[in-house]
């Protein structure tokens, strides 16, 4: 078993605290993200599995082994630094051989290695060259070649592909999952990019101020993110602020600030009067022109807000509706292909299911 | 220096504004240009040349063109013995420069911001104040009767004095005093271009922390460390005051000899063929090492394709 | 076990600068020393100004003499030096690196060496012209240009390799006329490396004594060669009083400079090449 346990982790500079009690399991041959915004403790905790911090509290259990008090040396990781880090002096070969070495390994053995993962990694030709004589896409490359060389049990990585344009870092993505999945090793994978954690990732851990918010699948996260801060972070989403007129049944009612009552799929039982925050995602909101009577009804129990289309945003294979509702309300709606028949300025109604509807008790921060 | 073009000069209104803005910086240069000419070439060919003429003694000096001075100069014990003791002295402070100045310029690129600004303000201090205030604070250190001897045959490690001045090891000390602070700012400033993250690589892939200093940190700064060692070297082979005051006049080096023959002896010939000489081998020796460095770079460069 | 590597870095580092800043701290001890010998008595016995007071005031003239010099110098370089260093790097220039070989030259100098130049220069150039430059305030400073140029043109040409011409170009942009965008753009981006490149000419033509050595006489000389031929041949404890009040002036500019340039000026300037 060569999985990672943290427990109860915590590390402090100085005041601040960068991660606080945290504690999470990595399963062997996962790949985990650690996802927040910059500042969340992403970075601490991936360098508190490194090494190169320690923490004040807490273990820290790679395949079993209590390594809380090991130097980095003699951790068996493999790490992918932001900005790849390669070795300025070193040719790539020597990059990528530079653990194997360490290691004692013989020099036959590094070469044969070394070609296996240049050819892993698919630049087969580019051995002899310097860091600075290759790109940007072939560093990164050459610098998880250098990672996995040694076949490390576990693979850390640190903001990868951060430094790559848009194209080459979808590009790197397929890539990474494909060697990821090749070599079967454990991976913790840093980023605040949330659509690369979603493309990359088996479970997502998603943190904020030094704390662990929530932790599970792509799927889990989006469906039931625990709470605003993980919807929020986590795809886009419209929210709406109101209180509990009945939160006994399944379903509980709910008015919002400006007076209109929309229905809610509970989580439990509701106190009356408490206040509540829903959310709903662009895409589980339909949209229709002018406010036509008929078609909300036909499907029962359905959401309804009355708006003005203030703004369209064509974007190909979806649009995005800006709809107006009060002053201070604006409803994100996200609906398939064109559609011709909305104009901008014109009255719009907005509608969705109640069981598409999230539901927060303010106050209520976990 | 190209000339301006005078078809467009001559043009009323405005000229090219590319033209204009590259042929306006040019001019800047010739101010500094000819003060150095003048003040750099002009006095270095008289001075070279004043070297080709016969003493007469007494300031007076020959009217012939000769090569005997430096046939008189390269014959003399002196001299020579002068001329290898300032080599020595210099190469021992640039290296005990180094091995000191490289852990410390470690240290400060490595530590947090609060200390590391205090640290650097003490260097930056500290080469700022005279040689000649900091030769008169070593003797006191260092005098018979200073605090070092006295903790020394106080804590009964030596039983008299130990004579710290007036010798090669006063002059040692008190070279690399006035050279510490500037060394450990150069090579502050090369280690600082290493990210401390390829640190952290080597050590994760298992690399000991000796062996991330033979790897990673010392083949990064090399040249840096060479250069600085450079810089050292030349400093204290021109170095008067501090070999003229913790010498005490009984470690001859060359600068010392030199200053003897002009100001003492007004030899102003035979001194001028001595600065000759140790400009000529000053140069050589920097010529040398820069030769060897780009040697080495070009040799570890051709020795990859192999491995 | 890596603490333990840490503490024992931090000890080397103590005693570094323990080497580094005893002999100021000695001096300025010695310096208050009731003592009535004539000679250098540490620890002090009992507390005393009276060396302060028994500062000859030639020491003072030749203070001002230095301080004088090296503001000079300092100007003198900064204004050449920031020329040169446009010349080389913005001109057309096909040679640039040879151009900057030669400003650095004089580093590469022993300084006794410069100081025989020009002391035999100033006799030539008597012997042919009569103008007088041994023992004169023009003949120093013309000598303490020479060895400080260096520092300002490589300050200056390393601030400006790295500068950004898009800047200028945005200021172009904007309307700004040349001189308005080198005075408003360009020299306030540049100016950390002009005044670390001035700071470092100042120093090294204010604590000079290899070179004015052969350029001064009895009517006009530094505070470095005065207190250096005290030291040889008439010590006296007001010596010591005199190097502590220039340690303590010294300490006082750093961290008035600081105070108006930045921590980062004063870094660059001891990072110089």
């Amino acid at each position: 078993m060569s999985g990672v346990l943290l427990e109860e982790v915590t590390k402090r500079y100085g005041e601040v605290v960068g991660v606080r009690d945290l504690g999470l399991e990595v399963r062997e041959g996962e790949f985990l993200t650690l996802l927040g915004p910059s500042g969340c403790g992403k970075t601490t905790t991936l360098r508190l599995i490194a090494g190169f911090l320690h923490p004040e509290q807490g273990r820290i259990l790679v395949g079993g082994r209590d390594v809380t008090a090991l130097p980095p040396q003699q951790r068996g990781i493999g790490m992918v630094f932001q900005d790849y880090v390669l070795f300025p002096h070193l040719t790539v070969e020597e990059n990528i051989g530079f653990g194997l070495r360490e290691r004692g390994a013989p020099r036959d053995e590094i070469r044969r290695r070394v070609r296996e993962m240049l050819e892993l990694v698919r630049l087969p030709e580019i051995g002899g060259r310097l860091p600075r004589e290759l790109s940007g896409g072939q560093q990164q490359r050459v610098a998880l070649a250098r990672a996995v060389a040694y076949a490390p049990r576990l693979l850390l990585m640190d903001e990868p592909l951060g430094a790559l344009d848009l194209k080459l870092r979808e590009a790197m993505q397929i890539e990474l999952h494909r060697i990821q999945r090749a070599l079967g090793m454990t991976t913790i994978y840093v980023t605040h990019d949330q659509e690369e954690a979603f493309s990359l990732s088996d479970r997502i851990a998603v943190l904020e101020g030094g704390r662990l918010i929530q932790v599970g699948t792509p799927r889990e996260l989006y469906r039931a993110p625990r709470n605003q801060f993980v919807a929020h972070f986590v795809g886009k989403i419209n929210f709406l602020r109101g209180t509990v007129l009945d939160g006994v049944g399944p379903v509980a009612s709910v008015k919002l600030e400006d007076g209109h009552q929309i229905r809610v799929r509970a989580p439990g039982p509701l106190r009356p009067g408490a206040s509540v925050c829903v959310a709903v995602r662009p895409e589980a909101l339909r949209v229709w022109a002018g406010a036509p009577e008929p078609q909300p009804e036909a499907v029962p129990g359905l959401n309804r807000l009355d708006g003005v289309l203030e703004r369209v945003r064509y974007a190909g294979n979806f649009t995005h509706l800006f709809i107006r509702i009060t002053e201070n309300c604006t409803l994100l709606a996200e609906v398939g292909g064109e559609r011709a028949e909305l104009h901008t300025g014109e009255p719009v109604r907005a509608g969705w299911a109640p069981e598409d509807t999230l539901l927060w008790q303010e106050g209520d921060a976990s | 220096m190209e000339p301006g073009h005078p078809a467009v000069a001559a043009l009323p209104g405005r000229g090219p504004v590319k033209a204009g803005l590259a042929s306006g910086w040019d001019s800047l240069l010739l101010p500094a240009l000819g003060a150095s000419l003048l003040l750099f070439l002009l006095p270095q060919a008289l001075f070279v040349k004043n070297s080709l003429y016969a003493p007469l003694g007494f300031g007076r000096i020959g009217d012939e063109l000769t090569l005997q001075n430096f046939g008189r100069v390269l014959t003399d014990s002196l001299f020579l013995y002068s001329f290898r003791l300032t080599a020595y002295l210099s190469f021992l402070v640039a290296v005990v420069a180094i091995l000191l100045g490289f852990p410390l310029a470690y240290f400060i690129a490595r530590s947090q911001s609060r200390w590391r600004s205090l640290l650097v303000t003490l260097l930056v201090v500290s080469s700022f104040i005279t040689v000649v205030i900091k030769s008169l604070g070593l003797i006191v250190i260092l005098g018979g009767s200073g605090p070092v001897n006295r903790v020394l045959v106080g804590a009964g490690l030596v039983e008299r004095p130990l004579t710290l001045l007036n010798n090669q090891f006063g002059v040692v000390v008190g070279l690399l005093h006035y050279t510490f602070p500037l060394m450990a700012l150069v090579l502050l400033s090369v280690v600082q271009t290493i990210p401390a993250s390829l640190e952290e690589a080597a050590e994760v892939m298992g690399a000991p922390r000796r062996r991330v200093f033979t790897r990673i940190l010392l083949p990064l700064c090399l040249p840096g460390v060479l250069a600085g060692g450079l810089m050292v070297f030349n400093m204290s082979m021109g170095a008067f005051t501090s070999a003229a005051l913790l010498g005490g006049g009984r470690v001859p080096v060359l600068p010392i000899l030199i200053q003897r023959k002009i100001i003492s002896e007004v030899n102003y010939p035979m001194g001028a063929t001595m600065s000759v000489l140790l400009l000529v081998a000053v140069v050589a020796l920097n010529v040398l090492a820069v030769w060897l460095l780009g040697r080495f770079r070009r040799l570890s460069a051709g020795m990859r394709g192999t491995l | 076990m890596t603490t333990r590597r840490r503490w024992g870095l931090a000890a080397v580092v103590v005693a570094i600068y323990a080497f580094l800043l005893a002999p100021f701290v000695v001096l300025a001890l010695s310096s208050l020393s009731g003592g009535e010998a004539y000679y250098i008595s540490f620890p002090p016995r009992g507390l005393s100004t009276r060396w302060y007071l028994a500062i000859p005031a030639s020491y003072l003239r030749s203070f001002a003499v230095s301080v004088a010099i090296g503001v000079a110098s300092a100007l003198a370089a900064g204004l050449l030096g920031v020329a040169a260093a446009l010349g080389i790097v913005r001109g057309r220039y096909r040679r640039k690196e040879l151009l900057k070989a030669f400003f650095r030259a004089p580093l590469q100098i022993p300084l006794v060496v410069s100081g025989v130049v020009f002391l035999q220069f100033y006799y030539v150039l008597f012997g042919l012209t009569g103008v007088r430059l041994l023992e004169s305030f023009t003949g120093l400073l013309l000598a303490h240009v020479f060895i400080s140029l260096p520092f300002v043109v490589g300050t200056v040409c390393a601030v400006l390799e790295k500068f950004d011409r898009r800047l200028e170009e945005a200021a172009y942009s904007l309307g700004a006329s040349r001189w308005t965008t080198f005075r408003r753009v360009t020299l306030p981006v540049i100016r950390p490396g002009v005044f670390a490149g001035m700071l470092y000419a100042f120093i090294v033509s204010f604590g000079n004594v290899p070179v004015s050595l052969f350029l001064v006489g009895p009517r006009l000389t530094t505070l470095p060669v005065d207190l250096f031929y005290s030291m040889e041949y008439d010590f006296n404890p007001s010596i010591l009083a005199l190097s502590t009040l220039v340690v303590v002036f010294s300490v006082l500019t750093i961290l008035l400079l600081q105070r108006l340039m930045g921590m980062d000026v004063l870094v660059r300037a001891g990072a110089k090449e």
